[in-house]
């Protein structure tokens, strides 16, 4: 896939940089509406990187999720943005849990090796520990 | 982690068929999202650590890197799914090299937002290197995306009126006010050095240098 667009491809001699400008109207994060070629310094039409230097995996995890939900409810990453799903966790699970959970947290160190240790998944072992088995095998983990 | 569990069987059941439809959308750009980490890469000279990035889907609106070969992406945050996997892949690619260098020039609350601001910077790079009919396709993707996460989360308002919410709106403010003016600091001298094609350790460390004056004031 062509990704990036490469020095053949332009039919327009000298259009380069008003193809770019077009193409940067539709970014919808404002900060990224007025990108500038000149002064970002980039040279326009690199040609695309090959792909099979990396593999992305995209992953549906329920411990992940569980984990996130938890630290979220807890409040270990307070935000304004985050506030809401916070409530809503809240009522979903049981009070001492999320003051265990609190109290394991110890502000991110223990989170982080948790979560390096559900990216590696150990949460699969963990999963077939609990009650929860009815759409396991369909999830990729 | 299993207790927890038991409480969140019926939630995850309700979540896990969006997360799976998220997860069939972005199926579709996988190999524009591994283009543009790759060219990321390449533009600041930092390899990729890994040759396999896990990119965790979850409901919960939270983004960032787990380890050098994970992130989590939470489409709940209104922010672009391109953006977002890739500014938090640059924190794979960066690691903690800015963070570092900048405790030398501030302390370690202003050397998160420079970490932050830089890695806009490197996201805006090589997001401007898209050509119009990728970027189409990121953003119809992206739209996809977008209504299927309207079912995550009501954005309300109400808790942002409590003085807990007052004090994370505050914060988020605050943090957004500092890497703006980090990026806007730094943009011009960006520009100058990506030209020079420098290691990007000599790159950061030229940077903050520049700058020295400006981040002290901050």
């Amino acid at each position: 896939m062509a990704l990036l667009g490469r020095m053949g491809s332009n039919p327009i001699p000298g259009a380069k940089i008003r193809w770019h400008m077009r193409a940067e109207k539709s970014f919808t994060l404002a900060s990224f509406r007025k990108l500038k070629l000149e002064k970002l310094g980039i040279k326009y039409l690199i040609p695309m990187p090959a792909s099979q230097d990396l593999t992305i995996k995209f992953r549906v995890s329920p411990f992940m999720n569980l984990y996130y939900s938890l630290e979220v409810a807890t409040g270990s990453v307070k935000e304004a943005y985050n506030e809401e799903y916070a409530k809503r966790m809240k009522e979903i699970f049981p009070e001492d849990i999320l003051e265990r959970f609190a109290r394991l947290s110890n502000c991110q160190r223990f989170s982080w090796l948790l979560k390096f240790c559900l990216s590696k998944e150990i949460s699969q072992s963990k999963l077939e520990k609990t009650s929860y088995h009815s759409q396991e095998s369909t999830i990729s983990y | 982690m299993s207790e927890a569990f038991s409480s969140y069987q019926k939630y995850w059941t309700h979540i896990q068929s969006s997360l799976l439809r998220v997860k069939g959308e972005l199926e579709k750009v996988r190999e524009s999202c591994q283009s543009l980490i790759t060219l990321a890469s390449q533009m600041v000279n930092l390899p990729l650590k890994t040759k396999k990035l896990d990119v965790y889907i979850l409901d919960a609106p939270a983004g960032e890197p787990i380890n050098h070969k994970a992130i989590a992406y939470g489409p709940s945050l209104q922010v672009p799914f391109f953006i977002l996997i890739l500014h938090e892949t640059t924190h794979v690619l960066v690691g903690e090299k800015i963070r570092v260098a900048s405790r030398k020039y501030t302390n370690d609350e202003h050397a998160e937002y420079i970490d932050e601001a830089i890695m806009n910077l490197i996201t805006k790079s090589v997001l401007s290197c898209l050509n119009p009919a990728s970027r189409e396709e990121l953003v119809q993707t992206e739209k996809s995306i977008r209504r299927i996460a309207t079912g995550f989360l009501p954005h309300g308002e109400e808790e942002l009126k409590t003085e807990k919410g007052r004090e994370a709106l505050h914060r988020h403010d605050k943090r957004n006010r500092y890497i703006k003016y980090y990026v806007q600091t730094f943009e011009t001298d960006w520009s100058t050095l990506m030209k020079q094609n420098k290691d990007f350790h000599q790159l950061a460390i030229a940077l903050l240098q520049r700058n020295a004056d400006k981040i002290k004031h901050a």
